[in-house]
């Protein structure tokens, strides 16, 4: 049985028991995953930190409730995709109360790119900065759609936006970011 | 073999799926210690429960206390007034009496208001009878005596009279005149039929006084005050609420009625396969072949509010009355669990009996998984919640004690009908007030 399967049985062990002392261990473990969400979003590092710690107290209240069927590998898998989602959502409260509404910051036109290959190996830094690059609306939709898998209903009804627009914020993200990355291939 | 190079949206989409950054040391310490300073030492419901609770022990002794100021404040303006008349009546007595023992060397008038002695000259009249009666006590000594008057509106004047033994009638007679002119200004304030005791005069008083408490305590009568529960059944679940409640009744038909009562809803809602497809749709088109979908089945609340009604009542017969009403909605408490349904494909290689040939096919594999849901969309939300309509019995029993039994609905508007909740409800009240 490995560390991780450890960790997770006594997880699960905690949560029946509504044990509070898991909780240094959970947030060890997914601290740099969600650190990894919430900078997807949220460009200022100190503000996602905050956002990750939010994210923490909230699942902490709500965690002893989590339903699950004792299988590890399940319940690894939906666990941290909850603490993901509780992230989101986190973030975009975050995003929503630095500013008024989630809006349009800057147009651009959409450019003739429509397929572009990645070169390399892709570096995570590298492709956060150019997610950065892009409009706060245009970064949200394409990360919740391509990343955490919402469908455009479901990211419209969560940033309040018509469906319609949630297509074209993304189809626009997607050109820009290919432009984007061929620019930065270019000057390389 | 050079690795087939990927499209780089899809590259990114891997990059980040597992994407994880190193833990900080350091940072659960920090966290712990902001999590320590925010935890609050009562729960928001407990803090609310015991505001209720204060203003429901508090009610009926400031309800008491208010009538009973209003009652006490009129008594006291009553005997206030009787006092004064009493006043009036009684002052010019001693200073008659005064007038009439006294036989003093010399009186001075301290100080005279231009309006005493205009009224001392308009009743000069009196001076004679004044006179004769002081005539008839002579020789007599009085102490030294200061006697404040208080004349008609405005002035209070001194009348100082030093001790002294006295045979001069002039002397007398100017004495006599100065009582007789503060006794007549007296009189003159005084409405002339007060010919009555003082008894007479309280016993009066007393009675316009019971008459001043019956018009209170009718009243009072406007108002009454109630505790309720109220059992309700929304479309899958029961649950039930308790509050207190007042109405003022604005004439023999109409009333005014609101109150404030703590409801839990539980409300479960499974959503359309409709609206599901549409959901799993973008995902499937998207990433059907190596990623899972994953969709909302169904969403289970559980909400804790507190609701504060406000409602026009027409009392149809004595025993029967209808109400309809809005009801302003606080939602303290909102916790969800979603149920998800995930829906993965995966590639099987499996080889056909008949031809021997192994043949891949695409299977489906689906789950569904309930998750407690963080967000609490309508948590703090205060807004017109309810539309109520209720119609019910009113029975009296012993003397001052109604029961009410209010069949109602309450029909979600606002905001609360946009969400995917129905939180239509209907269920019975059970009044008690008094």
């Amino acid at each position: 049985m490995g560390n991780k399967s450890i960790l997770f049985q006594e997880i699960i062990t905690g949560l029946d028991a509504r044990d509070e002392r898991i909780q240094e261990g959970i947030y060890k473990h997914y601290w740099g995953y969600l650190m990894g969400v919430a900078t997807r979003y949220i460009k200022d590092r100190n503000i996602s930190r905050e956002v990750v710690n939010d994210s923490f107290m909230k699942a902490f209240k709500t965690m002893y409730d989590f339903r699950h069927d004792h299988d590890l590998v399940t319940f690894e898998k939906t666990f941290k995709s909850w603490l993901a989602t509780i992230t989101v959502r986190t973030s975009l409260d975050r995003i929503r109360a630095q500013k008024s509404t989630l809006v349009l910051v800057e147009e651009y036109e959409e450019g003739p790119v429509s397929y572009v290959e990645a070169e390399d190996k892709l570096y995570a830094e590298d492709i956060m900065k150019l997610l950065h690059e892009l409009p706060d609306l245009h970064r949200t939709v394409f990360n919740l759609y391509e990343i955490e898998g919402y469908s455009h209903d479901e990211i419209a009804s969560l940033i309040h936006i018509p469906v319609s627009s949630s297509r074209t914020y993304l189809t626009r993200a997607k050109h820009k970011l290919r432009e984007l990355y061929k620019n930065s291939i270019e000057i390389n | 073999m050079e690795p087939a190079k990927k499209e780089l949206i899809k590259e990114i989409k891997d990059l980040f799926e597992d994407y994880e950054e190193a833990y900080v040391p350091g940072e659960w310490e920090a966290f712990s210690k902001t999590k320590s300073k925010k935890r609050v030492l009562f729960p928001q419901w407990l803090k609310i429960a015991a505001v209720l609770l204060m203003i429901a022990g508090a009610l009926p002794f400031a309800v008491n206390e208010f009538f009973k100021d209003n009652q006490s404040g009129e008594t006291a303006g009553l005997k206030k007034n009787a006092v004064n008349k009493a006043e009036d009546k009684m002052l010019p007595a001693p200073l008659n009496a005064s007038g009439a023992v006294a036989e003093e060397k010399s009186a001075a008038v301290a100080e005279i208001n231009p309006a005493v002695t205009g009224i001392s000259k308009k009743i000069s009249i009196s001076e004679g009878t004044v006179q004769n009666r002081t005539g008839q006590k002579e020789q007599m000594f009085a102490e030294q005596a200061a006697i404040p008057v208080q004349s008609g509106v405005k002035t209070i004047d001194v009348i100082a009279a030093t001790s002294a033994h006295t045979s001069n009638a002039i002397q007398n007679e100017e004495i006599m005149k100065a009582s007789a002119n503060v006794a007549a200004a007296e009189a003159n304030t005084v409405p002339p039929k007060q010919e009555q005791s003082t008894m007479d005069f309280l016993l009066s008083e007393a009675k316009s006084g019971r008459k001043a408490d019956v018009k209170k305590k009718v009243k009072t009568d406007k108002w009454n005050f109630g505790l309720e529960v109220m059992p309700t059944v929304m479309k899958s679940n029961v649950n039930v609420g308790a509050g207190i409640t007042t109405a003022y009744r604005l004439s023999k038909s109409f009333s005014i009625s609101s109150g404030i009562s703590m409801v839990k809803l539980e409300s479960g809602a499974v959503l359309s396969q409709q609206s599901l497809n549409s959901q799993a749709a973008p995902n499937n088109h998207v990433s059907f072949a190596s990623q899972s979908s994953r969709t909302l089945v169904s969403v289970d609340a559980n909400i804790s509010a507190i609701d504060i009604p406000i409602g026009i009542v027409y009392n149809v017969s004595r025993n029967f009355y209808t109400s309809v009403g809005i009801s302003y909605f606080n939602i303290l408490r909102d916790k969800r669990s979603n149920t998800y349904e995930t829906t993965s494909s995966f590639y099987r290689m499996d080889t056909d009996p008949s031809t021997g040939f192994s043949e891949t096919y695409q299977a489906v594999k689906s789950e569904a998984i309930a998750e407690p849901a963080v967000e609490a969309p309508m948590k703090g939300n205060s807004y017109i919640g309810f539309f109520n309509l209720s119609v019910g019995r009113d029975q009296r029993i012993f003397k001052q004690y109604h029961i009410m039994v209010e069949p109602f609905i309450k029909i979600p508007v606002g905001k609360l009908s946009s969400e995917d909740l129905n939180l239509m409800n209907s269920g019975v009240k059970f009044r008690l007030s008094f």
